[in-house]
């Protein structure tokens, strides 16, 4: 991953003059984030792997056609390669599934029984420690998974927002930029996302 | 509105957010698999460009540079020329109307302009010599009017009772000189041309 956005630029300005180093290093930062956020959305390692390298076979062709198109003028990374990346990921998911005719939403979802789980055995946020109780630890993944089930039983909107900013670790900005979205818009979307997560933990009907 | 308590739980719900949707382990031949997807699709690696090519194109430059300055020097004399030309005619029509406006008997019917004419070239663009010799021949002539229109001042013809003409200077000119002179001419005979031919 790199350090910050003035590396991006550099390994992008580096590989668009056709450095496979430069670009072996852009692959090694961002593919395990596009594959998680491919795989959260799809369930499906395998496509998951396979629109990984969809994307990056994009974004492969869009420098070197840059570079065709203005050689003494390499590609003008302005610090928006991470939204712009994700973005190419999802649609091409999106792509993906409309083609399938298939739904990435988990069809083996239970939330309520997960949550009944989850409502008498919820552990904290802290990590699990090295001599945690195994009971504990298996609660926990439990309570884990039934959380990312939840999530993927959210709208479309809402979840993107999420696996945006908990798996492809994007800011809110980046995340709106992604999303061809105004920053307000994201924000209240993640706001209501959480919201309803709180709601479907407490909901009477899963006591 | 939100509280306290859902700010500690939204805070928990995110941080078991981060754990639950971190991204998943790839398989390990992911990012292997992605460069042998794009290694061919790489742009060209580009050379840096030759220095003898960096030279050119500084050559190239400098060239263009070399013409526009020798172009604008070039268009800089020339109107300078022009100028100094221009103004060289436009002093010679000044010096030329001068002379003509005062010479107040005009171009036609005066001998002596027509005279002049004939000396010079008589047209509007004549050269620099025809209108310095109009103009030593117009001062000259000038000269001479002058001395003609002094002596007919000073020596004012008189009839005297026996039908002689003397000729007397006025007081008023204070010229003691001439005074003497006149006094010594006072016996000339009008008829006389020696005064007129003077």
């Amino acid at each position: 991953m790199p350090n910050d956005v003035q590396s991006t630029s550099c390994w992008l300005e580096q590989a668009a003059a056709g450095n496979s180093e430069a670009w072996k290093r852009l692959v090694q930062a961002y593919s395990r984030r596009v594959y998680g956020l491919l795989l959260n959305q799809c369930h499906d390692p395998d496509l998951a792997q396979e629109l990984t390298q969809d994307t990056f076979v994009k974004v492969v062709k869009a420098l070197a056609v840059d570079s065709k198109k203005t050689p003494d003028a390499r590609y003008r990374e302005q610090g928006r390669f991470e939204p712009w990346l994700f973005r190419v990921a999802m649609n091409g998911l999106r792509d993906e599934m409309r083609r399938r005719k298939r739904q990435a939403r988990p069809t083996d979802f239970n939330g309520q029984n997960a949550l009944v789980l989850s409502r008498k055995t919820a552990p904290d946020d802290r990590p699990g420690g090295v001599g945690e109780d195994p009971a504990q630890a298996a609660l926990r993944e439990e309570w884990l998974a039934w959380l990312k089930r939840a999530v993927a039983g959210l709208p479309e909107e809402d979840r993107n927002v999420l696996y945006l900013r908990h798996t492809a670790q994007l800011s809110f900005k980046e995340i709106a930029e992604t999303l061809d979205q105004p920053l307000g818009t994201v924000l209240a979307r993640g706001h209501r996302a959480l919201a309803k997560l709180r709601k479907l933990a407490k909901a009477p009907q899963s006591v | 509105m939100t509280t306290p308590a859902m700010d500690s739980e939204n805070k928990t719900l995110l941080a078991q957010l981060d754990v639950a949707l971190a991204p998943a382990t790839p398989p390990s031949n992911l990012e292997s698999t992605v460069l042998d997807a794009t290694r061919d699709l790489l742009p060209a690696l580009q050379p840096p460009a030759p220095v003898a090519g960096r030279i050119g194109v500084s050559w190239r430059k400098h060239a263009w540079a070399a013409a526009a300055l020798l172009a604008i020097s070039s268009v800089g004399v020339g109107a300078t020329m022009s100028w100094l030309a221009w103004r060289d005619t436009l002093s010679e029509k000044a010096n030329k109307t001068e002379a003509l406006a005062k010479h107040p008997h005009g171009v036609a019917g005066d001998p002596h302009d027509r005279k002049m004419q004939s000396v010079g070239t008589g047209g509007p663009s004549a050269s620099w010599q025809d209108t310095h010799v109009l103009s030593s021949d117009y001062t000259l002539i000038e000269a001479l009017e002058q001395i003609e229109l002094c002596l007919s001042v000073v020596f004012q013809p008189e009839t005297q009772s026996d039908g002689n003409v003397d000729f007397w200077a006025p007081m008023s000119l204070e010229m003691e000189s001439l005074d003497h002179a006149v006094n010594e001419e006072e016996s000339w005979d009008a008829s006389s041309d020696d005064l007129w031919v003077l």
